[in-house]
This record gives C-alpha cells, sequence and structure tokens, in this order.
C-alpha cells in the first residue's frame, strides 16, 4: 500500500471525527435553543431573551451551568457503569453522525454500506439507557430504563424497514450514491410516501420525543432512568438526546427529502468548494425545517400512553413496513427500476 | 310535605319547615331504613344524598348527625336529623344505601368521634391515623394532644424549661438565662 | 468530584433533637408510625395492624402485587393527595387516597369568626372556585338573618359567579392536558383566567381569594368601567376559549387517552354523590341552579347539559359546553342588570336567630353547600361546608382497578378536584 495514501487516509478520518465530535456541540447547542424559542412562541411566551441577543446564548450558559453542578454518584451505584453509561449514549449519537451527508464531498466516513452502519450504531444508545438505569440501584430506574429499551427496541424493526423499500430502489447503501440517485430520479418521497410516514413515526418514537416521550418526561411516577444523574453526566444525556434529534431529521432528509440537493434542479448542486457550501446551506435547512416540526410536535401533542405506544409499533407500522418492502421490491422487479 | 306526614305519621311531631326546607328529626337507629323508603319510594324519590353532617351541641348535651336529602319530585331540601348520644356515640351506617356516604361517616368519625357500624372502611381521613382525639368536638383541648402526636409537637420555644441554658450565653442573649431560672 | 463528606441526614437531627427535649420535658419518647415519606417510594406495609375491613383489603398483597405510593408532591399535581396504589406491573389493583395534608381547620376556625369574618375563611377552601365557596354561606346566613339581598347584588352575585365559573373550566381544560404531556394549552387557559381574573380583581380588589360576598349583598358596586371591561372580554372571549379546544379536543393522541378511559355510570356517579360537571357527563341532568334555584336563576334561561358516555372526554366536553352556557348567562345578567343598592340594609351588629340553615351552590366542581346552625350569638355555632371534590375523590377507586397507572392522574385530572376543597 502506498504509505501516503494511507497516511493521507488517516489524516483525513483524524481530521473529520475531530470535527464531527466538535459539530456535536453547536449542534446541540443550537437544537436546544430552538426548542426553548419555539415552544415559547406557542406558549404565547417570550422564551430566553436576555442573555444574547434574542437569547441567542442560553443554551450555551445551560452548557456551563450544567457544568458546575455537583456531581452525586449514589452510595449503591455501580460506578463504573454508571460512569460508562451517559459515554454509551452520547458516543453512539456521535459516531452515527459519521455517516451523515452534509454536503457532496463533506461526509466524515463515506462507507459503502452507511445506512447499515447508521442504524446499527444508534442502537447502541438503547445499551447506554439500558446500563444507566441498571447502574442507578433505584429499582424505579431500572424500570424506567427497561420501559425505554423496549421502545426503542420495538421501534427500530419499522424504521429500519421503512428505509429497505428506499434502499431497494436505489440499489445502494451509500448515502452518497442515494442522494445521486434522488438527484436523477426526484426526491424519494415521491417514491416512497409511506415509508417516508413510518420512518418519520419511529424515528420520533426511536428518540422518545413526544409524543412518545412516556418514559423520560416527568412520567407520571418516575423520572425514568436519568433519575440518578446530575451535573454533566445528565448533561450528555440531555445533549444526546438533543443531539439524536438532529440526527434522526438529517439522516431523513438524506433518505427521503435530497439530502443536500437544492430544491430545484438548477443547480441542484455544484462541484468543489463553493457545491460543499451550497450542499451544506441545503442540508441544514432542510434538517431545521424537521428539528423546528419536532418542536412544535412537542408542543402541541399529548403523550401516547405506553400499550398504545407498543400497539402503535407492532400492530401498525411493522405490517404496513413489510407491505411497502413487498410492494416496492415487486415494482423494481416489475418495472426494471 | 303532607306526603311525608302521610308516609310517616311518627315523625309529624317534630316537622319543621322553613321556606325551602323540611326538617324532621329521628332516633339514630331508624335511620338507615328511614332513609332507604325516602330514597326508594316511587312518590318520595329523594335519590340524592346532598350532605351529612355531624353537630355538638355542647359538652353535656348530645350530638347529631345531619342528612340533606333532594328529590327532584319536591322543590324543598328534605333534612333528617337523628339524635345520637355523646357518650359512646354510634349510629347505623348508611353506606350500603349510598357508596358517597363512605367519606361522609370518615370526616365525622375523625372529627365527631362518631362511630358508624357496619362501615366497612371507618378510619381517619384528615387526621394521621395515630391522633387520639377529635378535632371539632366542643372539648377539644390543642396542646395536650398535639404534644403526643409525633407530627406536631413540642414547641421548644415556649417551654422555657426544656432550654439548655448552657447554650445561651450573655452576650448572645443578655438577661435571659436569669429570667429564665427565675420562672421555673 | 463526586462529594466524600457524609452530609447528615436532617430528619434523623430532627428526630435526635425531639427525642431529647422531650426526655428533658419529662415526657415519653414519641410513638413512631411507619415513615410518611412522600415522593416515589415503594409504601411497606403499615407496622400495625390494619384496622378496618378496607384497609385489610387494600394492604394484602398477592402473587405479584406491590404497593406504590403516588406521593404527595405529584409532578401534575391537583394539591398536595397522596394515592397509595396497589398495582401488579402497570395494571392498578387498587387505590387508597390518603388525604388531610391541607386539613387547615377550617370549619373549628369559622366557629370562632364573626359572620362577616367567616366570608374571608371559606375562600381559600376551593381556590379556584372562590366566590361560589362565599354565595353559599351568604344563601345560608341570609336565611338565618332573615335578610335578603337586593336585586342588584344578587344579579352581581351571578355575574362574579359565572365569571369564576368560566375561568375555573377553562383552567381544568389546561390542567387536563397537562397531566397527559400537553405543554401548551395550560398557558392559553392561564391566559383565559388571566383575562377573567382582572374583571374579577376590578370590581372585588382581589385577584384569587375575593372576600366579595357579605351578608345581605355584595361589598363593592359595579360601573359602567366595569361593564365596558366585561364588554371587550365577552367580545374575545368566545375566540380565546376556541384557541384552546383547537389544540386538545380533536387532537387524536388526546382521544386516545380519554374515549373509554374512567368511564363513570349514572347509577353509579349518583350512588357515590358526584355531582356537578362530572355527574351531567355521566348522563343524570342535575344542576342545582335549575334543580333547587337560587338566587336570581329562576329569570334566567338556561339549559343543563348532559354528555352520555360517562368518560373523561365526555367530562371534558361537558365543561366546554358549561363554558359556553356561562357565557349566555352573562350576557342576559348584562342586559336585565337593574339599579339599586348593592347592600341590604343591615344594623351594624346584629345577631341571627337560632336555627339551622342550609345554603347549596353549583360550584364548578359540583354541590357545594353549606349547613350553618346558629345559638343566637355573633359567631356561628356550627359551620360545616360540604365540598364536591372531597366526595368525587371516591369515584377514583371505584373507577380505576383495570386501568394502567398512567392513567390515574389523567382520570383523576377530568374529575378536576381542588385539593383545597378536599381537606377544608
Amino acid at each position: 500500500m502506498d504509505l501516503g495514501a494511507l497516511l493521507l487516509g488517516v489524516g483525513r478520518f483524524l481530521l473529520s471525527t475531530t470535527l464531527i465530535l466538535l459539530l456535536t456541540v453547536p449542534t446541540a447547542f443550537v437544537v436546544i435553543q430552538m426548542e426553548l424559542k419555539i415552544i415559547a412562541g406557542s406558549q404565547l411566551r417570550y422564551g430566553p431573551n436576555r442573555i444574547g441577543p434574542w437569547g441567542m446564548f442560553q443554551s450555551t450558559i445551560h452548557g456551563f451551568k450544567v457544568l458546575a453542578k455537583e456531581d452525586h454518584i449514589p452510595d449503591q451505584a455501580d460506578r463504573a457503569t454508571f460512569t460508562l453509561a451517559p459515554w454509551m449514549v452520547y458516543m453512539a449519537a456521535a459516531m452515527s453522525m459519521l455517516v451523515i451527508p452534509f454536503a457532496p464531498g463533506a461526509i466524515a466516513a463515506d462507507f459503502n454500506i452507511g445506512i447499515v452502519y447508521f442504524f446499527a450504531v444508534l442502537g447502541l444508545s438503547v445499551v447506554g439507557l439500558l446500563i444507566a438505569g441498571w447502574a442507578s440501584y433505584n429499582k424505579y430506574s431500572l424500570l424506567g430504563g427497561l420501559r425505554s429499551a423496549a421502545q426503542m427496541v420495538s421501534y427500530e424493526i419499522p424504521l429500519t424497514l421503512s428505509v429497505v423499500g428506499a434502499v431497494v430502489l436505489a440499489g445502494t447503501l451509500n448515502f452518497r450514491e442515494l442522494i445521486e440517485w434522488q438527484r436523477a430520479h426526484g426526491w424519494m418521497l415521491l417514491w416512497q410516501p409511506v415509508g417516508l410516514g413510518i420512518f418519520y413515526i419511529a424515528s420520533l418514537a426511536e428518540i422518545n420525543r413526544t409524543p412518545f416521550d412516556m418514559v423520560e418526561a416527568d412520567s407520571e411516577l418516575v423520572a425514568g432512568p436519568f433519575t440518578e444523574y446530575s451535573g454533566m453526566r445528565f448533561g450528555f444525556f440531555f445533549f444526546a438526546e438533543y443531539l439524536a434529534l438532529f440526527i434522526m431529521s438529517g439522516v431523513m432528509i438524506s433518505l427521503f427529502f435530497g439530502g443536500w440537493l437544492a430544491p430545484w434542479p438548477f443547480p441542484a448542486e455544484l462541484g468543489g468548494f463553493l457545491g460543499t457550501v451550497y450542499g451544506v446551506f441545503w442540508f441544514f435547512i432542510k434538517t431545521y425545517i424537521f428539528v423546528a416540526v419536532a418542536v412544535l410536535l412537542r408542543a402541541t401533542l399529548v403523550r401516547v400512553r405506553v400499550d398504545q405506544l407498543m400497539g402503535a409499533a407492532w400492530k401498525v407500522l411493522l405490517p404496513l413496513a413489510m407491505i411497502n418492502l413487498l410492494v416496492t421490491a415487486a415494482a423494481v422487479v416489475v418495472f426494471n427500476l | 310535605m303532607r306526603l311525608l306526614l302521610d308516609r310517616f305519621p311518627d315523625l309529624a311531631q317534630t316537622l319543621w319547615t322553613d321556606e325551602d326546607t323540611v326538617e324532621v328529626r329521628a332516633q339514630g337507629a331508624a335511620i338507615p331504613d328511614l332513609l332507604q323508603r325516602l330514597r326508594d319510594d316511587p312518590e318520595l324519590s329523594f335519590w340524592f344524598l346532598a350532605d351529612a353532617a355531624a353537630v355538638d351541641y355542647g359538652v353535656d348535651q348530645h350530638f347529631e348527625v345531619v342528612y340533606h336529602l333532594y328529590s327532584d319530585k319536591h322543590p324543598a331540601w328534605l333534612r333528617i336529623r337523628a339524635h345520637v348520644r355523646r357518650s359512646d356515640p354510634h349510629m347505623p351506617t348508611i353506606t350500603h344505601l349510598w357508596e358517597g356516604a363512605m367519606f361522609h361517616e370518615r370526616e365525622m368519625y375523625d372529627m365527631m368521634g362518631i362511630v358508624f357500624d357496619g362501615n366497612r372502611d371507618l378510619r381517619r381521613i384528615y387526621m394521621s391515623p395515630d391522633y387520639r382525639s377529635f378535632p371539632q368536638r366542643k372539648d377539644f383541648l390543642l396542646p395536650d394532644d398535639a404534644a403526643d402526636s409525633p407530627a406536631a409537637g413540642v414547641n421548644p420555644l415556649e417551654r422555657p424549661e426544656t432550654w439548655d441554658l448552657s447554650r445561651l450565653t450573655e452576650e448572645l442573649a443578655p438577661g435571659v438565662v436569669a429570667h429564665v431560672k427565675s420562672e421555673t | 468530584m463526586t462529594s466524600d463528606v457524609k452530609i447528615p441526614d436532617p430528619l434523623e437531627l430532627e428526630r435526635a433533637e425531639e427525642a431529647r427535649l422531650r426526655s428533658a420535658a419529662g415526657l415519653a419518647p414519641a410513638a413512631r408510625t411507619g415513615g410518611e415519606y412522600s415522593g416515589f417510594e415503594s409504601v411497606g406495609l403499615p407496622d400495625r395492624p390494619p384496622e378496618t375491613e378496607r384497609e385489610q383489603e387494600l394492604y394484602t398483597l398477592d402473587e405479584g402485587e406491590m404497593l406504590v405510593n403516588m406521593g404527595p408532591q405529584h409532578p401534575s399535581t391537583h394539591g398536595v393527595m397522596r394515592l397509595v396504589v396497589k398495582v401488579r406491573g402497570e395494571v392498578v389493583i387498587d387505590i387508597d387516597p390518603v388525604l388531610g395534608y391541607l386539613h387547615r381547620g377550617i370549619e373549628k376556625l369559622c366557629e370562632n369568626a364573626t359572620y362577616t369574618t367567616v366570608m374571608t375563611y371559606v375562600d381559600p377552601m376551593d381556590y379556584l372556585a372562590s366566590m361560589h365557596n362565599e354565595h353559599a354561606p351568604a344563601i345560608a346566613f341570609e336565611k338565618l338573618f332573615g335578610i335578603k339581598a337586593p336585586k342588584r347584588a344578587e344579579y352581581i352575585r351571578a355575574l362574579v359567579v359565572e365569571l369564576n365559573r368560566v375561568f375555573s373550566h377553562s383552567l381544568m381544560m389546561g390542567f387536563l392536558a397537562l397531566d397527559m404531556g400537553g405543554i401548551t394549552p395550560i398557558l392559553y387557559s392561564f391566559i383565559n383566567r388571566d383575562e377573567v381574573v382582572d374583571l374579577l380583581s376590578a370590581i372585588s380588589g382581589q385577584r384569587m381569594l375575593f372576600n366579595f360576598f357579605r351578608v345581605g349583598g355584595v361589598n363593592f358596586d359595579a360601573n359602567d368601567e366595569f361593564f365596558s371591561r366585561l364588554g371587550t372580554w365577552r367580545a374575545n372571549v368566545v375566540k380565546t376559549i376556541d384557541m384552546s379546544e383547537r389544540v386538545i379536543t380533536d387532537n387524536e393522541v388526546f382521544r386516545a387517552r380519554t374515549i373509554g378511559m374512567g368511564v363513570l355510570s349514572g347509577k353509579d356517579a349518583i350512588a357515590l354523590g358526584v355531582s356537578g360537571p362530572n355527574l351531567r357527563a355521566s348522563g343524570v341532568p342535575f344542576d342545582v341552579r335549575k334543580a333547587h334555584p337560587y338566587s336570581i336563576y329562576p329569570e334566567l334561561e338556561f339549559e343543563v347539559i348532559t354528555h352520555a358516555a360517562g368518560d373523561s372526554n365526555a367530562r371534558y366536553l361537558q365543561r366546554i359546553a358549561e363554558i359556553k352556557q356561562s357565557i349566555h348567562l352573562i350576557d342576559q345578567i348584562v342586559d336585565k342588570m337593574p339599579h339599586g343598592p348593592v347592600q341590604a340594609q343591615v344594623p351594624g351588629i346584629i345577631r341571627p336567630k337560632p336555627g339551622r340553615a342550609y345554603g347549596a351552590v353549583e360550584s364548578p366542581r359540583g354541590l357545594y353547600s353549606v349547613y350553618a346552625v346558629s345559638d343566637g350569638g355573633p359567631n356561628p355555632y356550627r359551620f360545616r361546608m360540604r365540598d364536591p371534590s372531597f366526595i368525587s375523590l371516591q369515584a377514583i377507586p371505584k373507577l380505576m382497578p383495570g386501568h394502567l397507572i398512567a392513567d390515574t392522574m389523567a382520570v383523576m385530572a377530568s374529575f378536576d378536584p381542588v385539593m383545597g376543597g378536599v381537606d377544608k
């Protein structure tokens, strides 16, 4: 192997992963700020408006505040796993961010199995929640962690199945090539509307957002698996949740809404550095639109009950996703797409 | 209200009417039967139990349990007053007629000490379960009872004999030590 | 940065201090019951034998059951109430409400208060319906005194009482959504409440505990400025109620969580003594304003609405319908308001004749009544209030078994109890 190319590849990889890790911080801050302001707007109040112009730096200050809190571990908690849990949840989110296609040249890791990698890594956050609940030595945290794991695991199946239809159409598991396919054939949402619907609902359930946040948002009995966490440990969980919201929105638009492509075909994408900027711009606009929609859903909807939630996953979404897959596969064969 | 007199002639001597209330008195033991007939009789049909209250008429007098009933066939409230003796107060329960009377009876037991025979759940409802006296009686004295309840207790500031005088130096509390020593 | 300092437990410190004081004072050590802890603890069985049959039934645990405390501090709360829930997994088997955390002894306090001061004591009972809390004793005391309030006073009373009903029902809508996770409607409800409370503070001087009614009338008159503000409010109120309704009523998730939940049949409701919108939502057309009219309600025209379903959704829709009825009533009251004095000519200190009086009103939670016994002195001899939330709470242990824990809060919110009234 060419040592130079190897070193270049390694260097590029290190640079991109560092950038991704650094990018997670302001991304989560922006998403949290959006949540504060949009919910405030729908509740007819101002929201944060003192720190920075229009309260822009509120969530940054939240981050600093969380750093300054006392870090307390319950006496009988298992220290190693207690410490490990927030890392796992956060790293799952950060690692899954590696394959998100921001722009034509700006994917941190352009895997050929990018889509599979993404869903696989995202599932690691379930493990993180489970060990958070178990390590707290609090039976209600354990129950909360188990419920959360059950919810996330049962929604992973419709989530991944809904994407398989798109993958079959595009013929590739690579994010970049899927977006190229969309440039040639039009956005995937025109081809896979049912898949989009299932993906959207399942993604909200997967990241524990209202209306599916039974587990975490003052559940009537307990505070969920994060009860015993304080300070920066809790900050990691909180961070990872909003990061996951951004990531899910980003993946959704990449799969169904054209990724970095502009909404009009002239030009859908440019080359070179300007193309990267153009692509990043459109990517972020579309992602933040969907983040805003998710935040608005949180502001308006009430929570779905646990058994209704599970019932929806297994009895409605899963059969729909399978039928969608069958129809898509049949159409591909029949119409030789 | 003539209907009442027809059905229950033995109550006639205690009947009293006001502009919108008809009041009768009855003996405690006869209450469930009376209320049942009032409720089930198709012409009287007092189906709604509006209130069940207890009144303490004084230390050497009696208790009274007062029921208010409503019927849509008659415009006035019906008030039934039952005489309960003060020593060892017992009343039969009406929870078999109206389940909602359970909390009423629990409150009457808690506040006045009237025991309802046949009530399946005669516990205290407002006060803590180990409270020993009955607050709404006219002879209720607060300090003796509260002192023995774990919830409220001895107010140390009111009991100078319990103060730890060694902690009160002359700079902190000039003259207090001498005053307390002279008082106790 | 884990702190290694052992912080002494404040409860232990307090107990040690009390033990020391008691032994210094020569008292025996206090007897302790099982810890009355609040919060999310699983409750052990009480360390004394069960006193009653029902307690036995409740606290006997079968295979797989456990007792869980929904403690006095709730995340979503109607006041301080403790529910000991016996659950098997997620399914509720039985509930025991433990009350008394807000008990202030108002009935006994009123025995030492003059008939005018009683009005300030009853306000904080059902603090969301303060005007109704005062209306009932006003009726009872006027019977004792033999005074009739002048016409204008009665009209003003009915006006403020209906205004109070509007904002109380509006708050229930917000709390019902909040208990299920919807964070926006509660703020809209508070906007509604704020507008009405501004009006009521203009007429009574207080925003929440109004102290407005007097024996023989009301305290202050309503002037033209008040009526113009009322007109402005009236012009906007239907829109603001619609704004909150739109977020909740047709919301599919909300419907899935309230339709079929906590179904209370009419017969059960009567047996339990439930009254007010909860009873009417179960199909029984009992409204004190029509059943036993008081004040000027005989002159006003309104209808008693019922819903047949008896579930949480019906109770919610019932309250929306009642808001609209109240607005209709307010319109009629303003139309017909006569001129005149607002307080009867009551000589300075008068004493009522000895006797008994019963006054009942329709509060937003049900039948709210006062039974007053007077012995001729300046204070009421016995002042008994019957609060509707107290009685409606008995429906919870009857309805909840078989549902999930998560529904307990939602169904309770649909009954709209206010702990101030429950605990007096």
